[in-house]
Formats: C-alpha cells, sequence, structure tokens
C-alpha cells in the first residue's frame, strides 16, 4: 500500500498538476491527502489534470480567503470509502481496504498557521482521534514542532563563524 | 505514534539563503493501524514545486513492473532523429516476392527499431528526472547538516529550474494532444472513450455460435465446443494412430539420463 502527504502550495500553482500526476502515475497510491490548495472549490476540470482516468474519489474542505484547505482523495479500485467527516482543520474518511477486508480512517489534517488558533486546532485533533473507532492513521502538515531538533536556524552557525573569524584575527 | 522518516529530518524550508529547516509535515497512527500495516515505512521527495517535501508512505519496498508493449506515440514526431531513422529503416533493401509481404517485413522492423527506441526515449527521461531528483535529496541534506556554498545553492535553483521546466513543457504537451478530439475524449475517459471501446468489446464478443442446426449458447458451453473443434482439428484422429516401434533407435541414439540433467 501506497500514500502521499504532500503540502503543495496551492493546487493551481503551475506544474503542481503535472508533477501531481506523475506521482500518482508512478506510485499508485491507495490515499493521497494535500493541504494548503488555496483554493475555494476544487472543479472537476481541476481533478482531471491529474486524475484524467477518475480512478480517485475527492473530498474537500474549502480554503479560507487565501490560507488553508485540504483535499484528500481515496483509490476506489483498491478502497471503498464508507463515511467522511469535516472539520475546521480535517477531514476524515472511513476507509474499507478491499484487498486486507479491514476497515481504517485517515485523517488529513492543516495544522493552524497562527500561534493563536493552535490550542483550537489541537483540540479538534484529539476530538477526531478519540471519536474515530478504527485504526487511524493521521496525515499531513501540522505546524507544530515536536522537539526542539526539529528546527534548524542556521543562527548558531553564524555566531560559530563570528567567534571563528573573531577568534583568527585575535591570533594575528 | 509517529511513522518513523528516512531520509533526512525536516520537511520544510524558506528557502532563504540561511535557511531555516522544520519538520512540519508528519504521520502518526495508532498502534492498531501499525498492526494493519506493519511494514510501512515514510520516505521523503524533495522539494520542488513547493517548499515543503511530499511524504510517501509505503508497505512494500518494490512495486512490480507492469508490461510493456508497442504503441506510436504521437509525440516522436517531435523528435529530431525520429523521421531520418525511420526513413532509414523504410528504405532499405527488402526482397520479398509480393508487396503484401515487403510492407509487413517493413512494418516489422519498424516496430523492432522503435520499440526499443521508445522505450530508450523514455527510459532517458525518467534517468535525468530521478538524477536531478537524488541530487537534489543530497543538497537537502547537506543543508540539514551545515549550509550550502554559493555553488551548491545556484546548482540547487538551476536544477529546481530544470525540473519546473520539464514539468511546464509536459503541461504543453497535453494541453496540445488535447486538441485533438479523440485524443483529449480518449485520455480523459469520458462517455465518448467508454462508448467506443463497449462497441469494440461488444463487436468481440461471441454471444452464440451454430453447429450444424443447433445453436450453442452460454459461456460454459461455447468454451467446451470450442476446445471440442479444435481438439478435432489439431489432436490425434481416433483409429488413426501409428505407434513407434521402439526398437526404432539403437540403445546408443536414445537420451539418457546423464543428457537429461
Amino acid at each position: 500500500m501506497k500514500g502521499l502527504i504532500w503540502n503543495c502550495r496551492g493546487v493551481r500553482k503551475t506544474g503542481v498538476s503535472s508533477y501531481l500526476r506523475n506521482l500518482i502515475l508512478e506510485h499508485q497510491f491507495h490515499f493521497i491527502g494535500l493541504q494548503e490548495t488555496i483554493v475555494g472549490d476544487i472543479t472537476e476540470r481541476m481533478l482531471e489534470n491529474f486524475d484524467p482516468y477518475k480512478h480517485y474519489l475527492w473530498k474537500w474542505i474549502p480554503a479560507r480567503g487565501r490560507s488553508g484547505g485540504i483535499l484528500s482523495g481515496i483509490n476506489t479500485d483498491k478502497m471503498d470509502v464508507g463515511s467522511f467527516c469535516e472539520g475546521k482543520y480535517m477531514l476524515q474518511m472511513d476507509l474499507w481496504d478491499k484487498s486486507l477486508k479491514k476497515k481504517w480512517n485517515f485523517l488529513n489534517v492543516y495544522g493552524a498557521a497562527q500561534e493563536e488558533n493552535k490550542d483550537e486546532f489541537l483540540a479538534e485533533l484529539a476530538n477526531f482521534c478519540n471519536r474515530s473507532q478504527e485504526p487511524l492513521l493521521v496525515g499531513g502538515d501540522f505546524n507544530i514542532i515536536r522537539f526542539a531538533s526539529e528546527k534548524i536556524i542556521t543562527l548558531v552557525f553564524i555566531n560559530t563563524q563570528i567567534c571563528s573569524t573573531i577568534s583568527f584575527l585575535l591570533n594575528i | 505514534m509517529e511513522l518513523y522518516m528516512t531520509g533526512g529530518k525536516f520537511t520544510w524550508s524558506n528557502n532563504r539563503e540561511i535557511p531555516t529547516l522544520e519538520k512540519l509535515d508528519r504521520i502518526l497512527v495508532h498502534k492498531s493501524w501499525e498492526q494493519l500495516f506493519p511494514t510501512a515505512l515514510v520516505y521523503k521527495l524533495p522539494r520542488e514545486v513547493s517548499d515543503h517535501n511530499p511524504l510517501i508512505l509505503s508497505t512494500q519496498i518494490n512495486t512490480p513492473l507492469k508490461k510493456l508493449s508497442f504503441r506510436f506515440e504521437l509525440a516522436w514526431l517531435k523528435e529530431s532523429d525520429f523521421i531520418p531513422t525511420m526513413q532509414e529503416i523504410w528504405e532499405k533493401p527488402c526482397y520479398a516476392s509480393t508487396p503484401l509481404d515487403r510492407i509487413q517485413i517493413k512494418l516489422k522492423r519498424f516496430e523492432q527499431h522503435f520499440k526499443g527506441w521508445g522505450f530508450n526515449k523514455q527510459g532517458l527521461q525518467r534517468k535525468e528526472r530521478i538524477n536531478i531528483q537524488n541530487e537534489l535529496l543530497d543538497l537537502e541534506k547537506l543543508e540539514e547538516e551545515s549550509y550550502l556554498s554559493l555553488d551548491q545553492m545556484s546548482r540547487k535553483s538551476q536544477l529546481l529550474h530544470h525540473l519546473m521546466k520539464s514539468n511546464e513543457m509536459e503541461e504543453l504537451y497535453w494541453a496540445k494532444r488535447s486538441q485533438t478530439k479523440w485524443l483529449l475524449e480518449g485520455d480523459s475517459n469520458t462517455e465518448f472513450f467508454h462508448r467506443v471501446a463497449n462497441g469494440r468489446k461488444r463487436r468481440n464478443t461471441i454471444i452464440s455460435l451454430e453447429a450444424g442446426d443447433t445453436i450453442i449458447e452460454g459461456d460454459a458451453n461455447l468454451l467446451s465446443h470450442a476446445t471440442e473443434y479444435y481438439k478435432n482439428l489439431f489432436g490425434p484422429a481416433s483409429g488413426n494412430s501409428f505407434p513407434i516401434n521402439p526398437e526404432l533407435w539403437n540403445s546408443w541414439e536414445k537420451v539418457n539420463d546423464n543428457d537429461n540433467l
């Protein structure tokens, strides 16, 4: 089984649809979760650009203005979609895996970028996780760093360079 | 629990000269999900059209290759070496007696050559793409560990530019291609295409056969009738069996066990 999780930064941007079409062709994903579609409504035409053979069932949450937007696709040759559930930051689809003959749930999330909304996002996430009866997979852009090691700001480097330059100058 | 991502630590870059890298994208699973797919792993693709890496979750390492067949591809006409090569092959002398044989041989030669040629073309493009993507991943990794030199940075933007261009070219190609109605309708798998395909299927389907005076219907009956028919046609005729005399070959002429190994 294969799946794709990608913050694409706008599905209508040049290159995105052909890039996506190639990825789908190559990997034949079972499920696809895109974030930051930055479009209000997804049209049939847009979907045909990367899914011309209509292998996928697509569900989405429109973007709010110029930010956000979630798009989930399920390969209906491989899985059936039971119900789905929309939140503010996430979209859940209840799936039936045809080859495994098992149910599981796919939750595509796009976490709030602004600090003040992060609690609301986490509360919603906890809510969805608790409600899910079946095995759950959550994928997406959480906009949250869990550990200090998950971020590099190269300021440290600049400082060391300055330090070494200074120590070099001092040694002359 | 979070599924471990191979091939680097971060999934986002602000693409500044001195980049800030973060891990914003992740895949979390419940334990029960992990039991369903115990071999699942996550890896990332290089950042091309977005400042986030696409994450790929996979439960199998290699996917089986699809069987390939020969199809003429319209895009070949745009390749500069197509027409000359094709001409060369077509004009090769051919000593068949009838014109029909001649054209068949010529077509066969064409297929033999361009089957390989087409795959190579496709393969080259794909290989080039894979090479560029691998180099990008390497650069991204370097970026995670320390920082990129100016050279490396310009190399990176050059690679990205190259990929973007090939994406755009492809989009153009598809748009052009779709100007022909058949290809547009056919490619987008519309009702039109389905109707054509269904029509072909209907033409190919055998619903019933007449054998003498009786009419045979139903798939199972048809199958057994056809099997019987060809058995009679090619199989041994009854009462017409010639046994071979076991003494026909001398013992040294026969295949022995050693030969069979």
